[in-house]
């Protein structure tokens, strides 16, 4: 592996909001339920920000 | 003029952050509660040639990488990751140390339509030992009475946010919560389950979601999942992350019988809150035993790039007989940087033997 890999691999390419929505999943071996993950604790962030806008040109 | 003026040298700002991966690292912008990945290479640069000039860097990999130099440079500028400066000196590092006056931060009270909870009581004992942010899961569809009731209970508390999670009762309206909402204006979010179709209400005015979901949450085992939808990129779990586990930490739960313990999915039980109070399990001497296993000391995960903004969970671990093993609702190989299915490996429960009633 080259030591220092060029940024436009698809290695560095940013998550788009799909990939960032919360997924239904099976766990277990089969019987598991389909749910998704309540909101955990504590969740006083965004999960998908828009990091579009900063607040200093606005 | 002088004749020793250095070319002035990369700063990052003091709230991006790089994480070190074993294929790939993230710079994390806790400010902005985003991340970009980045090469390990360039996790070097800004790790161990922090402070060199770019002709000094360049120098230091015998120029074979100089194209690749000036574009992460040009990257972190043109993502204001950071800013050329000639006095590195003056931008001290943000101080990562976590402390929290609370003797717990967080909570969980699980309730289903067996459970028979002195609400009150259990509110009242969180509220002493100034927890200010609680998750109430009703795993039946209550009605909203029934929420009524629990609500009433923190009324007069300290929390500051109040998450629920309900299962499908016909009442249940998106007005009717709403209202509730409004009632009670630390409820930060209303999810209701099992419902026959799937919506998302727009936030209301002071930011409260409701969100209506087909997929059913009838137990504790439904939680525990690691996803990037989970990922908290702020300053607080960065922080948190370095030294103490990011789910357990502060963290107390009375599951649906009633029974006291680190997280409603973890066997081990610290009496039962009819008889035993908050403050009294707090005070075994084995309950705080995993707030302290950090992201750095498991298996993997000390390994993965995500390890400061990932909400860790021990209860479902790929080995249950080792409390340091990955957790198995994890799909991420940091090796590869790869997302697996996450159906194919099966769930274990922290400390329970193959065979034992979960």
């Amino acid at each position: 592996m080259k030591k220092m890999e060029k940024l436009s691999g698809e290695l560095f390419r940013p998550l788009t909001s799909d990939e960032q929505k919360r997924i239904a999943g099976r766990f277990g071996h089969g019987g598991g339920p389909v749910t998704e993950t309540p909101i955990t604790l504590f969740e006083t962030y965004d999960p998908v920000p828009d990091s579009t806008r900063d607040g200093d040109n606005e | 003029m002088r004749s020793d003026v250095r070319a002035p040298v990369f700063q990052l700002f003091a709230c991006c952050l790089p994480v070190k991966g074993a294929r790939r690292s993230l710079l994390c912008d806790v400010q902005r509660q985003s991340f970009q990945f980045i090469p390990n290479g360039l996790y070097e640069i800004l790790t161990e040639h922090a402070g060199k000039t770019v002709a000094e860097i360049k120098a230091a990999y015998g120029h074979e990488y100089d194209e690749e130099i000036d574009e992460y440079f040009d990257f972190l500028l043109q993502n204001e990751f950071g800013f050329w400066c000639d006095d590195p000196e003056r931008f001290p590092p943000i101080d990562l140390t976590w402390e929290a006056p609370e003797r717990i931060t967080n909570a969980i009270l699980d309730v289903d339509a067996r459970s028979d909870h002195d609400y009150a009581r259990i509110l009242a004992e969180l509220d002493d030992l100034g927890c200010k942010a609680l998750e109430v899961r009703c795993f039946h569809g209550p009605s909203p009475a029934e929420l009524q009731a629990i609500l009433e209970a923190a009324r007069y508390g300290r929390l500051r946010s109040l998450d629920l999670l309900v299962g499908f009762h016909p009442e249940l309206t998106a007005e009717a919560l709403l209202d509730l909402a409004r009632e009670h204006q630390r409820i930060s979010s209303v999810v209701v389950c099992s419902a026959p179709e799937a919506r998302r209400l727009p936030p209301t005015q002071t930011g409260v979601t409701l969100e209506y979901r087909t997929e059913a949450v009838s137990s504790p085992s439904c939680c525990g999942k690691v996803h990037p939808g989970y990922f908290a990129i702020n300053l607080e779990t960065f922080a948190e992350a370095q030294r103490h586990n990011t789910c357990l930490n502060r963290k107390i739960s009375v599951d649906a019988r009633g029974e006291i313990r680190n997280c409603p999915s973890l066997p081990r039980s610290f009496g039962n809150a009819r008889e035993t109070s908050l403050h009294s399990a707090l005070a075994h001497r084995d309950f705080a035993a995993l707030w302290s296993i950090n992201k750095d000391q498991i298996d993997v995960c000390k390994d993965c790039e995500f390890r400061y903004v990932c909400v860790d969970c021990r209860a479902y671990i790929q080995d249950g007989s080792d409390l340091y093993s990955k957790p198995s609702k994890c799909a991420y190989d940091p090796y590869t940087a790869e997302w697996h299915s996450s159906a194919e490996r099966p769930a274990v429960l922290a400390g329970v033997q193959k065979g034992d009633p979960v």
